[in-house]
C-alpha cells in the first residue's frame, strides 16, 4: 500500500511514518499543503493521512481542491479539532474518516485498515458474515458458534456485526461508539468494556479458542490469534 | 376585589403610575389656582357692589341735607316706581320702623339701628339674590336703606364655577387619553428592540436593534444595545476562538507526549517498564480525557443554538437506559424506568451526553443491590426527567455547588472522575432551557430537570 502523510509536527509525522513502515506500507512524507496536494494529484496514493493546520494551505482547503478535480483517493483526517462540528465539517469536504488528536497510533492503524478495506471492497452488502467457527447470519438475524445457536440481544447483535465486519482489525472504543450506538459523546466510564464483555461471554464461553481480544491502549480485534 | 386586582396591575406600571400622578398633581394645581381666583373674584365683586351703594348713598345723604327728609322720601318712591336700576334697593323707615318710602314693606332684617353694612335676601324664597345695604341712621331718627343685589354677579360667579369643574374634568379625562397614547407609544418605541434582545438571547448573535435618529433616550437605547451586543459577540466569538486556540496549542504538545510514550512503550521488552509506560499512557489519557471535556464544556457555553426541533427525548432516554444498564448490573443493582413518550427542541448527542453523566453518577454512588429510579412525564409544558438513587446523597448547603467546575465533595474523593460531570450538565441543561434542581430523595440524590417541550408538540397536544 502506498500512503501519502501530510504532516507539519516532524515528532508525529515521523512516528506514523515508521508505523506505518514497520507495519509494511510505502510512505511519502510532506510537510507543507502545496506539496502534499501537488503530490496528491501528480501521484497514485492507496489513501491520504492529511492534518488540518498545515503552514501555507489548510488541510480542509486542500480536500475540497483533490475532490473538485476528481480525485477519489481515501483521505483520514487527522486534526486538534476534535468537535463533533468540526468532525461534521471534514466530512462534509469529503473526508473518508476524522481521526480527533491525540491518538494512538493502534487507532489510526485501524482506522486506515478499514478505509482500505472499504475501498477494495466497495459498499457491497454481504448476508452472511463467518469469522472463524462464529456465523452471523444477516436475514435472519441468527448467530451460530460451531454449530450452536447463540442468542443476543439487538445491542449485542449490532456490536458483534460490527466486529466481524472489521474482523482481524482493531476497532476503538470511539468507533463502536459511533458504529453501534450511533451517539457522539464521551462515555469517562469503562461502559463499552462492559457491554464487550458481557458478548465475549455469550460467544466465547466454553465455545472454543477465545475470538474477542482486547488490545490494550486501542481497542478490540474479533479474530483468530495464535 | 377585581377592581382592586386591576388598580393593583394598573399601578404595576411605572409607566402608568407616572402619567397618573402627573395628571393628578395638574388637576391639583389646577383647582388651587381656580380655588384662589374664585376668592378674588368673590372679594372684587363685593367692593365693586359697595362701591355702587356707596355712590347711591352720597348722593341720597347730599339730598337729605340740602333738602330734609320728605325730598328723600320723595326721589326714593319715584325710583321705586320708575326704576332707572333694576338692581337699586332703597327702604326709608322711621324710628318707629315704619316704612315711609322703598322696595318692602316692612324691615327685611331685625331693626338695628346701628350704620353699616348689612346683607339680606331679595326675596323670602331660598335661592333667592342677596342684598348688600349699607345703614345709615338720619339725625331725625329715619334709617336710610341703600343697597344693590348681586343677581348678575351670582350667575356670572356659579357660570365660572362650573366652567372650572368642567374644565377639571376635561383635564382628567385628557390625562388617561394621554396616559394610554404615551404608553402606547412607548411600548411601540421598546417593542422591536426588546424583541431583538431576545432574539440575540436566544443565540442569533448577529440581530442587531434598528437605530432611531434623534438625540432622545429610545435613540440612545437603540444605539446602546447595540454596543452592547457587539460586544457580546466579540467576546463569544473570542471564546470561541481562543478555546480552537487552546485546543491546538495543549492538544500537540499532549500528541507528542502520548506519541513518545507509545514510543517508548515499542522499543522496550522489560515487563517492568511496559507496566510503568502503559500507567504513564493511562496517565495522559486521563489528563487528555478532563481536557476534552473543559473544551466540550466551553463549546456548549458559548452555543445557544438547538440544531433539532421535535426531539424524542424518549428515545435518547431509552437508548441511554439501555447503555447503562449493563453497568448497573455489574453492580447488582437495577434501574427501574417509567418513561413518558414527549418530544423537546435539542441536540440528541447533548442530551445523551447529559443522562449518560447522571446515570454514571448515580451508578457510581447507589449501594450495591439497590435501586435507581429513572422517569421522564409530561407536566403541563415541561418535560420533567428525575433520576433518583439512595447514595449518601448531597447535603442541601451543597447543591449549588457541586455544578462548579472540578468541585469534587469531600466524600467522594479517591473515586475516579475528573470533577466535570455536573458542570458540564449545567451547561447542557442551560442551552436546552431546562431548569435543574437537586433533591434530598430519603436517602439519596433526586436529581430534577424540567425541559420546555416542543412548541409544535404543544399545539398538537391543544388541538387533541
Amino acid at each position: 500500500m502506498r500512503v501519502l502523510l501530510v504532516e507539519d509536527e516532524p515528532l508525529i509525522s515521523e512516528f506514523i511514518a515508521k508505523g506505518l513502515r514497520e507495519a509494511g506500507h510505502n510512505v511519502d512524507h510532506t510537510a507543507s499543503g502545496a506539496d502534499g496536494l501537488h503530490m496528491a494529484t501528480h501521484e497514485t496514493y492507496d489513501a491520504l493521512i492529511l492534518d488540518r493546520m498545515l503552514p501555507g494551505l489548510e488541510g480542509l482547503e486542500l480536500l475540497r481542491m483533490l475532490r473538485a478535480s476528481g480525485h477519489r483517493t481515501p483521505v483520514l483526517i487527522l486534526s486538534s479539532l476534535g468537535d463533533v462540528e468540526q468532525r461534521v465539517l471534514g466530512l462534509r469536504a469529503g473526508a473518508d474518516d476524522y481521526l480527533a488528536k491525540p491518538f494512538s497510533f493502534a487507532e489510526l492503524m485501524a482506522r486506515l485498515d478499514g478505509l482500505m478495506r472499504r475501498q477494495a471492497t466497495g459498499p457491497d452488502t454481504p448476508t452472511r458474515l463467518r469469522v472463524a467457527d462464529l456465523e452471523m447470519d444477516l436475514l435472519k438475524r441468527t448467530v451460530k458458534r460451531a454449530g450452536q445457536h447463540l442468542e443476543l440481544q439487538p445491542r449485542e447483535f449490532r456490536l458483534l456485526e460490527f466486529l466481524m465486519r472489521h474482523a482481524e482489525q482493531v476497532v476503538t472504543r470511539t468507533m463502536l461508539l459511533e458504529a453501534v450506538w450511533d451517539y457522539h459523546f464521551d462515555p469517562q466510564t469503562n461502559v463499552i468494556d462492559v457491554h464487550v464483555s458481557r458478548l465475549r461471554q455469550k460467544i466465547d464461553r466454553d465455545l472454543g479458542p477465545p475470538l474477542l481480544h482486547t488490545i490494550r491502549g486501542a481497542g478490540y480485534l474479533l479474530g483468530l490469534r495464535a | 376585589m377585581i377592581l382592586v386586582s386591576n388598580l393593583r396591575h394598573f399601578a404595576n406600571s411605572t409607566l402608568n403610575r407616572l402619567v397618573l400622578s402627573y395628571g393628578l398633581g395638574l388637576i391639583l394645581v389646577f383647582g388651587v389656582i381656580g380655588t384662589i381666583g374664585l376668592l378674588s373674584f368673590d372679594h372684587l365683586l363685593d367692593l365693586d357692589i359697595r362701591q355702587t351703594v356707596q355712590v347711591e348713598h352720597e348722593s341720597l345723604m347730599e339730598v337729605y341735607r340740602n333738602d330734609g327728609s320728605d325730598a328723600v322720601k320723595k326721589i326714593i318712591a319715584q325710583r321705586v316706581r320708575e326704576p332707572v336700576n333694576r338692581e337699586a334697593f332703597y327702604l326709608l323707615v322711621n324710628k318707629n320702623a315704619q316704612v315711609l318710602a322703598g322696595h318692602r314693606n316692612q324691615l327685611p332684617f331685625s331693626l338695628a339701628r346701628h350704620k353699616g353694612w348689612v346683607r339680606f335676601p331679595w326675596r323670602a324664597d331660598a335661592d333667592s339674590d342677596q342684598v348688600m345695604a349699607y345703614v345709615q341712621p338720619l339725625d331725625n331718627g329715619d334709617l336710610l336703606i341703600t343697597g344693590h343685589t348681586s343677581g348678575a354677579q351670582t350667575h356670572l360667579r356659579q357660570l365660572i364655577v362650573r366652567l372650572g369643574f368642567l374644565f377639571l374634568m376635561l383635564l382628567g379625562m385628557l390625562t388617561l387619553l394621554f396616559s394610554w397614547l404615551l404608553r402606547r407609544a412607548v411600548d411601540r418605541a421598546l417593542e422591536a428592540p426588546l424583541d431583538t434582545v431576545d432574539r440575540v438571547a436566544a443565540g442569533q448573535l448577529h440581530e442587531r436593534v434598528a437605530e432611531r435618529v434623534g438625540n432622545d433616550s429610545f435613540a440612545r437605547l437603540g444605539h446602546t444595545l447595540n454596543r452592547m451586543l457587539d460586544r457580546i459577540h466579540v467576546l463569544v466569538g473570542g471564546i470561541q476562538s481562543s478555546t480552537d486556540a487552546i485546543a491546538h496549542d495543549l492538544r500537540t504538545p499532549l500528541m507528542r507526549l502520548k506519541t513518545r510514550l507509545e514510543q517508548a512503550r515499542l522499543e522496550t521488552h522489560d515487563e517492568n517498564t511496559v507496566q510503568k509506560v502503559d500507567a504513564a499512557i493511562a496517565e495522559a489519557d486521563q489528563l487528555i480525557a478532563t481536557f476534552n471535556s473543559l473544551l466540550r464544556l466551553a463549546r456548549i457555553e458559548a452555543s445557544h443554538e438547538l440544531p433539532e426541533k421535535n426531539l424524542a427525548l424518549d428515545e435518547v432516554l431509552n437508548d441511554a437506559l439501555e447503555m447503562w444498564q449493563v453497568l448497573a448490573e455489574a453492580k447488582g443493582q437495577s434501574i427501574e424506568a417509567n418513561v413518558d413518550s414527549v418530544k423537546i427542541d435539542g441536540d440528541r448527542n447533548l442530551l445523551f451526553q447529559l443522562i449518560s453523566n447522571l446515570l454514571d453518577n448515580a451508578i457510581k454512588y447507589a449501594p450495591i443491590s439497590s435501586h435507581i429510579h429513572v422517569s421522564l412525564i409530561k407536566q403541563e409544558s415541561f418535560a420533567v426527567l428525575s433520576i433518583s438513587d439512595s447514595g449518601p446523597g448531597i447535603a442541601a448547603g451543597e447543591h449549588e455547588h457541586v455544578f462548579d467546575r472540578f468541585v469534587r465533595l469531600e466524600s467522594h474523593r479517591g473515586t475516579p472522575g475528573s470533577g466535570l460531570g455536573l458542570s458540564v450538565v449545567r451547561a447542557i441543561a442551560i442551552q436546552h432551557h431546562a431548569n435543574i434542581s437537586l433533591e434530598n430523595a430519603k436517602p439519596g440524590l433526586r436529581v430534577v430537570l424540567r425541559f420546555p417541550i416542543a412548541a409544535s408538540n404543544m399545539d398538537k397536544m391543544s388541538s387533541n
